[in-house]
C-alpha cells in the first residue's frame, strides 16, 4: 500500500510511529533486561550480568510441569474450538442463512462478557455438574473462550472467497464434499492457522480461566507465574517472561502471517 | 447429439417470480445468448440449468431427459464462469486436468489431453503457472480450456468476457465461436452486452422481468423487436408514440401532427401505437419549404452531431419539439457536412418503421 502524505502529516506521522512502538517495546526491554541481574530482586538496568536465573527456571520442575500443562490444555481447548468454529463459520460465510446474525452474536459472546463474570458462571454450573477432572473443565472453559477468534478468521476467509470455486469443482464432475476438501479449505488453510495460532496464545496465556477452574495440583504457567509474583518478585519471574516472549515471538513470526499477502506471492 | 429443452421454467422467491415461466428449445450445436438487463432473470436460468437453482416448476430436459433430479456434479455440462474461478491453489495444468482427475482418467491419458486442451486455447507455455500469474484473458482461456477438456455436448457460459477490455473481447468472441462450431458442443451464452449477444449468437433469447420476451436469430431480433423494451436493449432507437387515425377507411399514423406511412400492419382501433425506427434508416436531406405537412419527411434543426468516423450519431429537434437520432453512414468520397444548428429534412423510409403495440 502506498500512503500518500501531506507535509505536515509526514512529519508527524513516523513520530507517532515512534512513540507508539517506544510504548509498546520499552516494557518488554525492562522485562527481558531484569532477567539478567545478578541482584535477588528485580532491577532496571540489571546490575552485573548473569544466566542463572534462567538455569534456575529450566532446572526448576514445577516450572516445565506449568509449561507442559499449558501447553497441552491450549492445544486441547484451541483444537476443540476449531471443531465448533469450522462447521459454524462454514454455515455463517453463505448468505441467506437464517438467524445467520443471532448466531454470529451467540458465537462471539465470550469475548463480549467479562472474564471474571464467565469463570464464575463456568463455576457454578461446572459445580452442578459435578465435572470431576478440573482438566476437562478446563479445556471446555477455553474452547468456549476462544471458538470467536477462530469462527471470526473463518467467517472473514470463507466470505471472501469465490463462491464459484465450489460451483466450479462440482460442475467438473466434484461431490459437494470433495469439492469442499480439495477446492475450498486450501484455500482457507492459512486464514484457519492464523485463526488458529491466535487462540492458542490466548489460551496459553489465560490467568483467570485456570486460576479459578484449576486446582492447585494442576498450575498453568500464567497461574503459576502469578502465585510466584504474589509471594516474592524475583528474577526468576523474568527470566520465565522472557522465555515466553521469545516463545511467542517465534510462534507468531511461522503463524500469524496476514494470508492476503502470502497468497498472491509472484 | 443435445438438444437443451427448456420448459415452463418457474423460479419463485417468495411470492416474487425471478424466472416466470420459460421455454425455449437450443437445438444441438447451436448458440443461443441470453439477453437482459440485471435482475431480468437470466443468470437464474443459467444456474437453473445448471444445477445450482432448484426450480419452483418446469423442467429442464437434455435430448428429452430430464436434468431437475440430478445432482449438478451428474449433469455433464461444462460451466465457464464469470469471474473464472479458477483454483488459486493450482496450477493451469492442475486446473485443466481436474474433472479428469475426479473422473479417475489414467495419467498418461490426463496428461495428454490436458496437453491437446492447452494447446488449443493456446496456453502450453504457462501450463505451471498459478492463476494470480495470468492475465485476465490468459485466465478466461484456462476457465474454457478446463471446461472443455471433458469434451461435454452442452456448456454454459456466465459473462465471460465481461470483465475484459473490448479489444481482447472481440478476438475471443471470434476464437470462442470458432471452437464452438469446431467442436459442435451446444451453447447457452449469458450476457447483458447486445453487440456480444448478436455477434456470437445463432438465436438470441431476450428476457425481462424473468419472462422471455423474444427469442429468434439476431437480426429478427433487431429489426423486428417485439416490444419497446427489446428494441431500446439492442442499441440505439427512435420511439415515436403515434395516434392511429383512419383515412379513407384504412388506419395511418400520426406523430404529433406529422403524418407517417409504413409498410407495417397498423392494427385498426388501436388509439396509439409505437414506431420504432432504427437511426441508421433514417436518411438526412435538405430542408424542403412547406414539409411539415408531408408524410414521412421532417424538418428540424441539429442540436448535436457526435462524429464517429464511420458514422456520425445526429440529434435533429422536429418541428413539434421531439428529437429524432439519425444515424449517417459516413465515406470518404462523399462526406455530408452536418453543423449543428443547420436546418435539415429527415425521411423515414417507410419501409423502415416497425409498429409495436
Amino acid at each position: 500500500m502506498i500512503l500518500r502524505l501531506r507535509r505536515p502529516t509526514r512529519l508527524i506521522f513516523p513520530v507517532v510511529v515512534a512513540a507508539i512502538m517506544v510504548f509498546l517495546v520499552s516494557p518488554l526491554v525492562v522485562l527481558v533486561g531484569t532477567a539478567f541481574t545478578t541482584t535477588s530482586y528485580l532491577t532496571f538496568p540489571p546490575k552485573g550480568w548473569t544466566l542463572s536465573w534462567f538455569t534456575q527456571v529450566l532446572q526448576d520442575p514445577t516450572w516445565g510441569y506449568a509449561a507442559l500443562n499449558s501447553l497441552v490444555i491450549a492445544a486441547a481447548g484451541s483444537l476443540l474450538a476449531s471443531v465448533v468454529a469450522i462447521p459454524a463459520a462454514v454455515v455463517l460465510s453463505r448468505r441467506g442463512v437464517r438467524a445467520s446474525n443471532t448466531v454470529t452474536t451467540l458465537i462471539m459472546a465470550p469475548i463480549m462478557v467479562p472474564g471474571i463474570m464467565f469463570v464464575l458462571g463456568v463455576m457454578l454450573s461446572y459445580n452442578r455438574l459435578d465435572m470431576a477432572p478440573p482438566q476437562w473443565g478446563l479445556v471446555l472453559a477455553l474452547a468456549v473462550l476462544t471458538t470467536p477468534y477462530i469462527a471470526r478468521t473463518m467467517i472473514a476467509a470463507l466470505s471472501q472467497l469465490d463462491p464459484g470455486l465450489e460451483e466450479a469443482a462440482m460442475s467438473l464432475g466434484a461431490s459437494r464434499a470433495r469439492a469442499w476438501v480439495q477446492i475450498v479449505l486450501p484455500n482457507v488453510s492459512k486464514s484457519y492457522f492464523s485463526g488458529l495460532a491466535l487462540a492458542f496464545i490466548l489460551a496459553f496465556d489465560e490467568l483467570v480461566v485456570p486460576l479459578f477452574l484449576a486446582g492447585p495440583s494442576f498450575p498453568t504457567l500464567p497461574v503459576r507465574i502469578y502465585r510466584s509474583v504474589a509471594f516474592d518478585v524475583s528474577p526468576e519471574i523474568s527470566a520465565v517472561s522472557s522465555l515466553l516472549v521469545v516463545v511467542a515471538v517465534v510462534v507468531a513470526t511461522f503463524a500469524v502471517r496476514d494470508p492476503s499477502t502470502a497468497k498472491t506471492a509472484r | 447429439m443435445s438438444d437443451l429443452e427448456i420448459t415452463g421454467l418457474t423460479k419463485r422467491y417468495g411470492t416474487e417470480p425471478a424466472l416466470d415461466d420459460v421455454t425455449f428449445t437450443v437445438s444441438d450445436g447451436e448458440l443461443v445468448t441470453v439477453l437482459g438487463h440485471s435482475g431480468s432473470g437470466k443468470t437464474t436460468l443459467l444456474r437453473s440449468v445448471a444445477g445450482f437453482i432448484e426450480p419452483t416448476s418446469g423442467d429442464v430436459r437434455v435430448n428429452g431427459n430430464s436434468l431437475l433430479n440430478l445432482p449438478i456434479n451428474r449433469r455433464g455440462i461444462g460451466i465457464v464462469f464469470q469471474n473464472y474461478a479458477l483454483f488459486p491453489h493450482m496450477t493451469v495444468r492442475q486446473n485443466v486436468g481436474y474433472g479428469l482427475r475426479v473422473r479417475r482418467v489414467r495419467k498418461d491419458e490426463l496428461r495428454e489431453r490436458v496437453d491437446r486442451e492447452l494447446e488449443r486455447v493456446q496456453l502450453s507455455a504457462y501450463a505451471d503457472r498459478k492463476p494470480a500469474q495470468l492475465s485476465g484473458g490468459q485466465q478466461q482461456r484456462v476457465a474454457l480450456a478446463r471446461a472443455l477438456v471433458l469434451e461435454p455436448s452442452i456448456v454454459l457460459f456466465d459473462e465471460p468476457f465481461s470483465n475484459l477490455d473490448a479489444m481482447l473481447r472481440d478476438g475471443l468472441r471470434r476464437d470462442l465461436r470458432q471452437l464452438q462450431r469446431r467442436l459442435g458442443f451446444t451453447a447457452l451464452f449469458v450476457t447483458h452486452d447486445q453487440r456480444e449477444a448478436m455477434a456470437l449468437a445463432d438465436r438470441v433469447a431476450v428476457m425481462r422481468s424473468g419472462r422471455l420476451v423474444q427469442y429468434g436469430p439476431p437480426q429478427e431480433i433487431y429489426n423486428r423487436p417485439s416490444q419497446v423494451e427489446v428494441a431500446a436493449l439492442l442499441g440505439r432507437s427512435n420511439l415515436l408514440r403515434c395516434l392511429v387515425g383512419e383515412r379513407d377507411a384504412t388506419p395511418v399514423l400520426e406523430w404529433r401532427g406529422q403524418p407517417l406511412v409504413a409498410d407495417d400492419p397498423i392494427p385498426a382501433h388501436a388509439g396509439e401505437v409505437t414506431a420504432f425506427i432504427r437511426p441508421e434508416n433514417l436518411v438526412i436531406e435538405p430542408p424542403v419549404e412547406g414539409a411539415a405537412s408531408r408524410p414521412n419527411v421532417i424538418t428540424g434543426r441539429v442540436v448535436s452531431a457526435d462524429y464517429f468516423g464511420s458514422a456520425s450519431l445526429i440529434t435533429v429537434e422536429a418541428g413539434n419539439g421531439e428529437p429524432i437520432l439519425v444515424e449517417a453512414r459516413h465515406n470518404a468520397l462523399s462526406d455530408q457536412d452536418i453543423s449543428v444548428g443547420a436546418q435539415v429534412g429527415v425521411r423515414i423510409p417507410r419501409e423502415a418503421i416497425r409498429i409495436l403495440g
